[in-house]
């Protein structure tokens, strides 16, 4: 299901040599991001970490000719769910997700702090500011600036949820910004025919760790698995139940409710659709773990590294990444 | 009766009785209540002015400028304005604290902060400790609306907001975005220990689900099995009352006897 949306985020190749990050590549090490980290936290908080993850990648998938010839999108959808090729999709995740995160960061005009935050920071009154000077609007993103006060209320609604989520995670990870898309089923002819896509809602989200959003079923695992056991179990049972009396299967398989009356639903049903039926396209992530803001920022420093990393969104980057409206209507 | 006021000259007789040597040393409530004396007036005098609110408690006869209801003016006083009463004055005032406005307005407007748990002594500071409310969150106090009243009072006094209603608001805002975060942080803490491994138990609305799911079970088989029976009634109307017909009615009742059982077993 997520293959339709790869070539929106352009295909990329890994040799064994160097496994290309689009925007990492672009980077310089000497030149950190303008008023969000210092030279050496710029190198902590990215190369060193891209360096690791690129060089771990590469050793895995050493000898695999059909492995390093996948982006690393393809690597986490197709790895990523399997238990055997684990670290894979793990390291491949984790990469592109460090990348991804980068690439909507244009920087913000503020000087580094001189001075890390102290403990006080923990009881300090709230911002109350409705206004902020970072946002869709002012730099002409009106697309975007709509979707997100249509999904969220407003852009003070969304600022808060977002950047609240990423304070509120205690480890490594990184928050989302994404566009939900239902399964063709549930779209309109006409996107089927054009093979558009389009998103009806935004969202905000967690992921952790080596989490990442193309792997979302992985939240249903443990249902997953019941569910294939119980489907081997019946499978066995009712084999069982052929050779000794095949009436008496018929007679079960009248009995289940999925025969009458279709449309009602029971809720393990709902939720799988709920569940199984919609993909979510990323537009943009914010990294959580302490290797990116420690450094410059200090122990009680992340919700100083939010707010400028906010004042650093460069929306223009993520309205590209935004997917059609999907209009819906009531026939 | 004249007022019995010996009891309060103890100090003074003990006095005169140290004095005269009938006893040597002074008891040990001496210096104590040598301190803090007791009252010896017992007259009520009338309070002109209400101490709480400083306004005047005496009620001048004033006579509206303005026509009453049958189109004259009224110019003297009846038989029931002439009635002198004093009650009110010798009434002790009613305490009135800001405070106490500022709560039930708090909780009327947030009814769910009242289902929080919340420890008795929370406001009477026992812990000795001395909350600086130029903050709204403390060491050592969880965030409830208490805070807000407090936070607001303190904006007040500090000249911080204009008008008490003002502070009050901004007091409010901050308690929403505190409240904010730490329900995220809540959830997100929740969603972490899953992704780790945690299993937890089902939710309260999980478990109504489940129940509510089981009893919709039964209902859908018994419906089913009654359509069937309607269906094979009106597909041969004849039979309905042969006594074939009475005796599956007879079993189908008791059948519906166990449901309604296992149904009211579920929901017990």
């Amino acid at each position: 299901m997520l293959r339709n949306k790869v070539g929106l985020l352009r295909h990329r190749s890994i040799s064994i040599r160097s496994i290309s990050t689009r925007s990492l590549d672009k980077c310089s090490r000497e030149k950190p991001i303008p008023g969000l980290f210092s030279v050496q936290g710029w190198q902590n908080g990215c190369f060193d970490r891209a360096d690791y993850y690129s060089a771990q990648l590469t050793s895995t998938i050493k000898g695999n000719e059909v492995l390093q010839n996948k982006s690393l999108e393809e690597l986490i959808y197709e790895c990523g769910m399997s238990s055997s090729k684990r670290n894979i999709g793990n390291y491949a995740s984790l990469l592109y997700n460090l990348d991804f995160a980068v690439s909507s960061l244009k920087g913000c005009q503020m000087d580094l702090p001189e001075n890390k935050p102290t403990r006080d920071v923990l009881l300090e009154n709230p911002d109350l500011s409705l206004n902020f000077n970072n946002e869709p609007n002012v730099t002409g993103n009106t697309q975007l600036q709509d979707a997100i006060e249509t999904s969220f209320g407003s852009m003070v609604q969304f600022r808060t949820l977002l950047l609240n989520s990423n304070l509120s995670i205690s480890g490594d990870g990184f928050t989302w910004l994404v566009a939900r898309i239902y399964k063709p089923k549930i779209q309109s002819m006409s996107t089927q025919v054009t093979g558009e896509i389009k998103f009806d809602e935004l969202f905000v989200f967690n992921t952790y760790n080596a989490g990442s959003p193309f792997t979302m079923n992985k939240s249903n695992i443990m249902n997953n698995l019941e569910k294939e056991y119980k489907r081997l179990e019946n499978e066995r049972n009712s084999k069982e139940d052929e050779t000794v009396t095949p009436s008496k299967s018929n007679t079960n398989n009248n009995n289940t409710p999925s025969s009458y009356y279709n449309e009602i639903l029971s809720y393990d049903e709902v939720k799988n659709i709920a569940i199984n039926d919609t993909t979510y396209v990323p537009l943009f992530a914010i990294d959580a773990s302490p290797k990116m803001w420690l450094h410059d920022y200090g122990v009680f420093g992340k919700k100083e590294y939010l707010n400028r990393i906010w004042n650093s969104i460069d929306w223009n980057v993520v309205e590209n990444r935004l997917p059609q409206k999907y209009e819906f209507k009531y026939n | 009766m004249k007022i019995q006021a010996n009891a309060v000259n103890v100090l003074e007789r003990t006095s005169n009785y140290l004095n005269s040597g009938v006893i040597k040393t002074p008891p040990a409530w001496f210096n104590v209540v040598a301190k803090n004396p007791p009252r010896k007036k017992f007259t009520r005098e009338p309070k002109f002015n209400n101490p709480v609110t400083g306004e005047s408690r005496i009620k001048s006869l004033r006579f509206k400028d303005k026509v009453n209801n049958k189109g004259l003016y009224k110019t003297r006083a009846n038989s029931q304005d002439k009635v002198v009463t004093t009650n009110s004055l010798y009434k002790p005032s009613k305490l009135v604290y800001l405070e106490d406005q500022l709560r039930q307005l708090f909780y009327e407007q947030h009814p769910w902060e009242r289902s929080r748990p919340k420890i008795l002594i929370e406001n009477s500071n026992l812990s000795g400790q001395n909350y600086d409310w130029s903050k709204i969150q403390q060491l050592g106090k969880q965030l409830d609306g208490e805070s807000v009243i407090q936070r607001s009072l303190y904006l007040l006094q500090n000249k911080e907001s204009d008008s008490l209603m003002s502070a009050y608001d901004q007091a409010r805002f901050e308690f929403y975005r505190i409240r904010m975060e730490q329900e995220i942080k809540e959830q997100v803490s929740v969603e972490e220990a899953e992704m780790f491994g945690s299993v937890m138990g089902p939710s309260a609305i999980d478990f109504g689900i489940e129940k509510e799911q089981k009893v919709i079970s039964q209902w859908k088989k018994k419906v089913i099995k009654e359509t069937e029976v309607l269906s094979a009634r009106r597909a041969n109307p004849s039979e309905s009352w042969s006594a074939e017909e009475v005796a599956t009615k007879e079993s189908g009742t008791t059948e519906e006897g166990d449901g309604k059982d296992e149904i009211e077993e579920l929901l017990l």
